[in-house]
């Protein structure tokens, strides 16, 4: 469903992406780690077809980003660190018009049942998202996900700063979409949530992809100390 | 899709306090411009109208005299405050508004209302025009100055770009909704007027001026246009609120007040306008000599004298069947016209002068554009302004050969002969004569709107 072929990105001298090579099949949930700068959001943007790779390609369902943005933007979701909302709208305004971008519309009842997917509890739903949490944000990022009806997930940090309550509700959202057949790449530094809901790991180091492994094959310890014998490694 | 965006817009903004003040204030403002245009249009025709009558009244009571003596007693011309100056008055507060008729003297245009007007008639007259000219641009910039930096700003950009919108449609979705609420104020802008004209006129009275009135409202409309695809481009490439907002507050300074008055200072030092004592120097040695050097006054007249009585077949004056008088009055009249048609046609080429350069300003600020275009429609511009004075100096000399004529085998002038003398009615000139004049401005705002177009595609291409 996802592929990484030599996807390299320059800026400048300085080499952000460093020939990554990737390959996630439909219903996987690859995570990649890494720490600041590892690479992790810049693989995500050019995937998303934010920013131009500067050599190698990425492929969506077969589908060249850079060749066929618009094409594959019809099949990704994207939910970011912090979930940016528009300020003055509802919650289910402003589900309605993310999904109507996508070119979904939606009844009342489905949008409240994409919200009540996600979490969201009923009585936000009408409340302007300047009052949101964090959280809360996130659950309606999860409900545009889920009523973009999209075949491949992007995630950056999207767990960063929930409370344990809120990442375990998202993790179970993701393993449903995960069931669906929705591929999943999440940026995270959160070692235990990729442990616990990623298929594979991927840990990156100063734009490359230094280490790859079955989530199921290693325990968590084992993960962290990997983790930061990678992440130590000298230039 | 456009729908989409648009609705979200428009939401967006009517739950924005800041936004709903803003309208409100705004619609309180176009009130007043157009309580003002009115009022100054209905009182300042009614009053010349009834002006004209009664000089003219005045003139053709005025009994027996000496035809000569008569015509002295003079009448006003006046130029009739133009229909369209309820939406902007223009120029004609500093040109004056009424032509003295009298023999031998070219009447120079009297009563400019800022002669009796206070310190405050400097900062503007609020009517539609200005309105239009000055504050709808703060407006428009206001509304779009973070069109598409809030995206940035909120954050949400990414979440739009990775749905499956495309640039194009983002782009036209909410220029649209930009364009939905200018196109309100420009609707009021153009219908407030066009009602208040339709009250006071009538149907009748309303119907010729509406070619006009739709050319201007055309011209409006690409007026607020290419400002709002200007203020949606700054926004796109800044990315940024407060920068967007001082480039195009910068950018409306500039255009509103520096280039104006730098031009116009410009214009000042460079075609220096002609000072009375200079007219007067200008014209004393034409006046004595001729305009081709043709002799003293007195050369001229012994040559007139000789000319008539050879005409006549007298050999003296005493003999000749008409008044030589009047007939030295009217060859006077021709002289010293060709003087004064030579000094005007200086000034106005000086004025020319000057105002190409003003003009040319439009170039570094599509509000002196509209300006222009705005009062050429209106028929508060210098070209009318010149135009109705070459035809009030025109019918002064038709009253004074009238009268000379009468003259050369009258001595007394009485009532019946004065009702012989035709009032003057200015007609300006139609619409043709005023689009031709307006030319250049057009295509000053052709060319901005090639230019904010321009500058909305290179945002697009960096930004999105």
């Amino acid at each position: 469903m996802l592929q990484a072929e030599n996807l390299t990105k320059r800026y400048g001298t300085h080499l952000a992406l460093d020939h990554l090579n990737l390959a996630i099949p439909s219903g996987e949930v690859y995570c990649l780690l890494g720490s600041n700068g590892a690479g992790k959001s810049t693989t995500i943007n050019i995937f998303l077809g934010f920013m131009p790779a500067s050599s190698g390609r990425a492929l969506i369902d077969g589908l060249e980003v850079a060749v066929n943005n618009h094409a594959t933007r019809n099949l990704v979701a994207y939910i970011p660190e912090i979930v940016n909302l528009y300020p003055t709208l509802t919650g289910l305004e402003n589900l309605a018009f993310f999904s109507g971008l996508s070119g979904f519309r939606y009844s009342h009842t489905e949008l409240t049942d994409f919200t009540r997917t996600a979490g969201l509890q009923a009585e936000a739903l009408d409340q302007r998202v300047s009052g949101y949490s964090k959280g809360m944000r996130q659950k309606v990022g999860i409900a545009i996900a889920l009523a973009k009806q999209a075949k491949a997930l992007f995630l950056d940090e999207p767990t960063s700063g929930l409370d344990p309550h809120a990442s375990n509700e998202f993790a179970q959202v993701i393993r449903r979409l995960s069931q669906q057949g929705v591929c999943t790449l999440m940026a995270t530094h959160d070692l235990l949530m990729a442990k616990e809901l990623g298929h594979r790991i991927g840990i990156m180091h100063q734009g490359r992809l230094r280490q790859e492994l079955r989530a199921d094959q290693v325990d968590y310890a084992e993960l962290t100390n990997l983790y930061l014998a990678t992440v130590n490694q000298p230039t | 899709m456009l729908r989409l965006l648009i609705g979200k817009e428009l939401r967006e903004l009517r739950r924005t306090t800041n936004a709903t003040w803003l309208l409100v204030g705004l619609a309180l403002l176009v009130g007043l411009a157009l309580y003002n245009g009115y009022a100054y249009y209905t009182t300042r025709s009614a009053f010349l109208r009834q002006s004209q009558q009664t000089t003219y009244a005045q003139f053709i009571a005025q009994g027996d005299k000496n035809p000569h003596l008569g015509a002295h007693f003079g009448f006003y011309a006046y130029k009739p405050t133009a229909d369209l100056a309820l939406l902007d008055n223009g120029v004609e507060d500093y040109t004056g508004n009424s032509f003295y008729l009298e023999p031998h003297k070219r009447g120079e245009v009297k009563f400019r209302e800022v002669s009796d007007a206070t310190a405050l008639r400097s900062f503007g007259f609020l009517n539609v025009g200005y309105f239009a000219q000055l504050l709808l641009p703060l407006f428009i910039f206001l509304l779009t100055h973070n069109l598409f930096s809030k995206e940035w700003e909120n954050g949400t950009i990414k979440l739009v770009l990775s749905a499956r919108v495309s640039t194009g449609q983002l782009l036209a979705g909410k220029l649209l909704a930009a364009g939905v609420v200018v196109g309100a104020v420009v609707l009021l802008l153009a219908l407030g007027p066009l009602g208040l004209l339709a009250w006071h006129l009538g149907p009748s009275g309303l119907t010729p001026l509406l070619p006009t009135y739709a050319c201007y409202v055309a011209g409006l409309v690409l007026y607020a246009a290419l400002l709002t695809v200007l203020g949606g481009a700054v926004s796109l490439l800044t990315r940024n609120s407060a920068l967007s907002l001082v480039v195009l507050a910068g950018f409306w300074l500039l255009g509103v007040f520096l280039v104006p008055r730098l031009t116009g200072e410009l214009a000042r030092r460079t075609h220096p306008a002609t000072t009375a004592v200079e007219f007067d120097d200008y014209t004393f040695h034409d006046m004595q000599y001729g305009v081709g050097h043709e002799g003293t006054k007195d050369e001229r007249r012994a040559a007139l004298a000789d000319s008539v009585m050879a005409y006549y077949g007298v050999k003296r004056l005493e003999d000749l069947p008409v008044y030589f008088i009047p007939i030295t009055i009217e060859a006077a009249e021709e002289s010293d016209g060709r003087v004064m048609d030579r000094a005007y046609a200086a000034i106005e080429r000086n004025e020319a002068r000057q105002n190409r350069l003003v003009q040319l300003s439009a170039l570094l600020s599509p509000f002196l554009a509209f300006r222009e275009l705005s009062l050429h429609l209106t028929a508060t511009d210098l070209d009318t302004h010149r135009d109705f004075a070459a035809q009030a100096e025109t019918h002064r000399r038709r009253v004074g050969r009238i009268v000379d004529a009468f003259y050369q085998k009258n001595t007394v002038a009485g009532n019946a002969f004065w009702r012989t003398v035709p009032q003057f009615a200015y007609a300006a000139p139609g619409l043709g004569w005023r689009l031709r004049h307006a030319t250049g401005p057009v295509l000053l705002l052709l060319g901005w709107s090639v230019v904010a177009v321009s500058l909305l595609v290179l945002a697009k291409k960096i930004s999105l």
